[in-house]
């Protein structure tokens, strides 16, 4: 299953047209396998300050995009034992989630997306350089 | 950020950090405001300013900040000596943060961690001229630091500017090696933090040495190297470590005051740090000593 979902999101992600080499837009497969996350970043590569992430949420056995999920996106950076302090701010259309909130200082962060859709709860975590 | 607060509890550790007994110890310490054994007790207050001129990613590679990020720090501290053994301090730093990006200033602080520390010196330190005479002695601390500062989970700041200390009080460890008697005294040593937040343990350990030299009666200079890492032990968290030379230019009148005049930055090389920024700063102080 992993595969497929791999396959998948390496599809999904040479069809953005902001994922390129330099940036961190791409995709992951949650821990369990149920969910495939694309993700892409403005600004990408991503930098202290205000930044956007749009969430696309798929069947990680047959790339299905999904809706109706709860997204929660949790920031947190290991280096210093810190998060934020406004929690990020999510909204849903149509199976593409906008995810809004602040980097505090430039370096690596590690962002937590817990998904609880149609395929039950999931989650993964992605690592993220904020230059 | 988090990394400036743990510079800025390293500078307000280092008027209680241990040196041997010299009387003008004070003077050619890696902070004056120490006390040498002739001493009993002291005042100080210090001002200085940090800035950020890069980064340290988390390969050690060196890169550009995209945040502009500046502290101005003022630090009270107090020390007391009870027996030529022992001496204990408080200190208290107070900052003012400021965060910019390119389209907005943001500024915050207050108070940060208020720490306390006893300083342990068991050997008397012989004046150079017999053998065995020249020997450094060793210097143990202990201390506490107390989470009075505001953390990063109080703090309302979008970039988190308006905090000031670290989320869970902190044990402080020291070991040091030191010899002050001579012309160029020195000191090697090492301290630790093993700091709690919530359920996690994140230590860190500080690798210092120091080489002065007396010029004159009252002028002093002295050079001070560190390098910095800190862990989490259960896995939660990464580690970060950065490098520091700095330079401290003192004059002091015995056992009446002595004032400074300091600077220091986190060295431009890659792989000397990890996870962090890198940063430079000033600072200058005045004590009344008795």
């Amino acid at each position: 299953m992993h595969l497929i979902a791999l396959a998948a999101l390496s599809v999904l992600a040479c069809t953005k047209d902001d994922a390129d080499d330099t940036g961190a837009s791409g995709g992951l497969v949650t821990d369990q396998g149920l969910y495939a996350l694309l993700v892409s970043y403005t600004p990408d590569p991503p930098v202290a300050g205000d930044t956007t992430l749009t969430v696309e949420i798929h069947d990680a056995a047959t790339d299905e995009l999904l809706t109706g999920s709860t997204l929660t996106v949790t920031p947190w950076m290991p280096d210093h034992g810190h998060g934020i302090s406004d929690p990020p701010d999510v909204v849903e259309d149509a199976g593409v989630y906008t995810v809004t909130f602040a980097y505090s200082m430039p370096g690596t962060w590690e962002l937590t997306f817990d998904v609880d859709g149609s395929l039950g709860v999931d989650s993964a975590v992605l690592t993220v350089e904020v230059e | 950020m988090l990394g400036l607060a743990a510079l800025a509890l390293w500078s307000t550790l280092l008027p209680l950090r241990a040196q041997a007994g010299a009387c003008c110890v004070g003077s050619t310490s890696t902070v004056p405001t120490r006390l040498g054994e002739c001493e009993k007790g002291m005042a100080g207050l210090s001002l200085g300013g940090e800035t950020a001129v890069g980064r340290w990613d988390g390969e050690g590679a060196l890169g550009a900040s995209s945040l502009q990020d500046d502290a101005v720090i003022a630090s009270v501290a107090g020390a007391f000596r009870w027996d030529r053994k022992g001496q204990v301090g408080l200190s208290l730093p107070v900052r003012l943060n400021h965060k910019g990006l390119a389209d907005q200033d943001l500024w915050g602080g207050g108070a940060g961690d208020l720490v306390a520390n006893v300083v342990w010196d068991p050997f008397v330190e012989l004046p150079t001229g017999g053998p065995g005479k020249a020997l450094p002695v060793p210097i143990l601390t202990a201390g506490l630091r107390l989470p009075t500062g505001r953390t990063w989970e109080q703090a309302e700041g979008a970039l988190l500017e308006d905090v000031t200390g670290l989320p869970g009080p902190g044990l402080l460890v020291g070991l040091s090696m030191e010899r002050t008697l001579d012309k160029t005294p020195w000191s090697l040593g090492v301290d630790s933090e093993l700091a709690r937040d919530h359920d996690h343990l994140h230590p860190t350990v500080t690798f210092n040495g120091s080489l002065g030299r007396y010029l004159g009666t009252r002028w002093s200079v002295v050079g001070v190297g560190r390098h910095q890492r800190s862990y989490a032990l259960d896995g939660t968290g990464g580690s970060a470590s950065r490098t520091v030379l700095g330079a401290k230019l003192a004059l002091g009148k015995a056992m009446k005051w002595r004032t400074w005049l300091g600077a220091e930055g986190d060295l431009p090389i890659p792989l000397l740090g990890h996870g962090n920024l890198r940063q430079v700063s000033a600072s200058a102080g005045f004590a009344l000593v008795r």
